[in-house]
């Protein structure tokens, strides 16, 4: 979308659904005595069964109003908007080097506009994939052209008259010039209107491995959902749309079963990607660098294993798709991870 | 059983062999371009897992 090679994100076959679309309405509260919704439009949506996926919006820095230079990247009208303040300016600032911040900064590179990328961490996305595979990040957007400025905290947006973004002033005093910026610092789940409901809240809407919420005939799913997720022993939310539809097939089917049956459950390890320049960055599993580490090269691509106490819990690639994508089942399994090594050897 | 492959939409994620590993051929890339003319009976529940963990939608099952 950034780089021009699309302009719409256009859906199949949504009609043959037989739904009935309430759009551009707003859901303001949920009451699950009486099970239903107050929507914005004054109507009342009754219910038997309600899944909740509200996703999120985008955190900006404190006290900054988008507009005038400053951008987020959300919506379909974000990525438009800011495509065209790329291509008008051809200077494009971005505070955030985590996996949105680092795709905006290849493509807007792609498309030839000077790019300075700011990240507080040490490394971009080092929060998620560990200090090696991070460095891996830094050195393919730095051989790019990007300038990183990493571990540079965020002073203030310098404005100009009429409150035009002028740059960033950075922690140590330095000023970063650019006309546009681009936040990516991550979401906040929009649960905002249902904390009077009863649903459990605690940043996201807590779900068992089925997806259902603290209120039985109530489920949640997508970015503001915390299912639990054995694999981990943990609530997580996850934040990947591959995950969204996993979960989806698993709340449609727990819906329409049997109530004597076991529900369905979530097995289906994360999955994500990341296409920055010509590298594709996959990864499988609960990935923690707090676990141990190990990197292997494999026909000159690399792949990082992450493991706790002997079982894979993880697995990283760069560029090379099919030797990941063969982890998937020894990670939905917990095997050992010597085991993974030697399939990945092989 | 048949499998179309769209080539053109196809962006290596290779979710299709982790769910298919006896349908599915990918080149050293894991870009997926070719059509299976004939699924074996045992292995379409592999087929219809692999079309469906597409994130680009990129493959059809064409059923017999």
């Amino acid at each position: 979308m950034l780089r021009g090679e699309r302009d719409t994100t256009a859906f199949p076959d949504l009609d043959r659904l037989d739904v009935r679309w309430v759009l551009g309405t707003r859901a303001v509260s949920l009451d699950v005595g009486l099970n239903r919704v107050l929507a914005d439009d004054g109507q009342a949506y009754g219910y038997d069964v309600l899944v909740l996926a509200p996703g999120g919006r985008a955190r900006t820095l404190p006290g900054l109003e988008i507009g005038s230079g400053l951008h987020v990247l959300r919506t379909i009208d974000d990525a438009l908007s800011l495509r065209e303040s790329i291509r008008t300016s051809g200077r494009l600032i971005v505070i955030g080097a985590g996996f949105i911040g680092c795709e905006i900064a290849a493509s807007a590179r792609q498309i030839g506009s000077n790019v300075d990328l700011i990240e507080a961490l040490p490394a971009p996305i080092v929060r998620v994939l560990g200090p090696r595979a991070a460095s891996k990040v830094a050195d393919l957007h730095e051989a790019h052209g990007v300038r990183l400025h990493a571990g540079a905290a965020v002073a203030e947006i310098v404005r100009g008259p009429e409150g035009r973004v002028r740059g960033v002033r950075l922690g140590d005093g330095s000023l970063v010039d650019g006309n546009d910026v681009v936040v990516g610092i991550g979401i906040f789940p929009s649960v905002d209107w249902l904390a009077e409901s009863g649903v459990e809240l605690q940043d996201g809407i807590v779900c068992d491995s089925s997806g259902r919420t603290s209120v039985p005939n109530v489920f949640a799913l997508g970015d503001a959902a915390q299912w639990w997720h054995d694999l981990v022993g943990k609530h997580r939310r996850v934040e990947h749309w591959t995950t969204t539809a996993d979960q989806a097939a698993v709340v449609a089917a727990t819906i329409v079963q049997d109530q004597t049956e076991a529900p369905a459950e979530l097995h289906a390890a994360p999955y994500f990607w990341s296409d920055q320049y010509d590298v594709k960055i996959q990864g499988i599993g609960f990935i923690d660098p707090s676990d141990h580490v190990d990197e292997l090269s494999i026909r000159d691509r690399t792949v990082f294993l992450y493991s706790r106490d002997g079982v894979v819990r993880g697995v990283v690639g760069f560029s090379i798709p099919g030797a990941v994508m063969r982890t998937k089942p020894l990670i939905e399994r917990g095997a050992p991870v010597t085991e993974v090594f030697d399939l990945l050897t092989a | 059983m048949k499998v179309i492959v769209q080539a053109n939409r196809c962006q290596g994620h290779a979710r299709c062999l982790a769910e298919g590993p006896d349908v599915y051929v990918l080149d050293d890339l894991g870009y997926n371009s070719t059509n299976i003319d004939h699924v074996p009976p045992h292995l379409e529940d592999q087929a219809r897992r692999g079309a469906l963990a597409c994130p680009e939608l990129a493959l059809t099952i064409i059923e017999d």
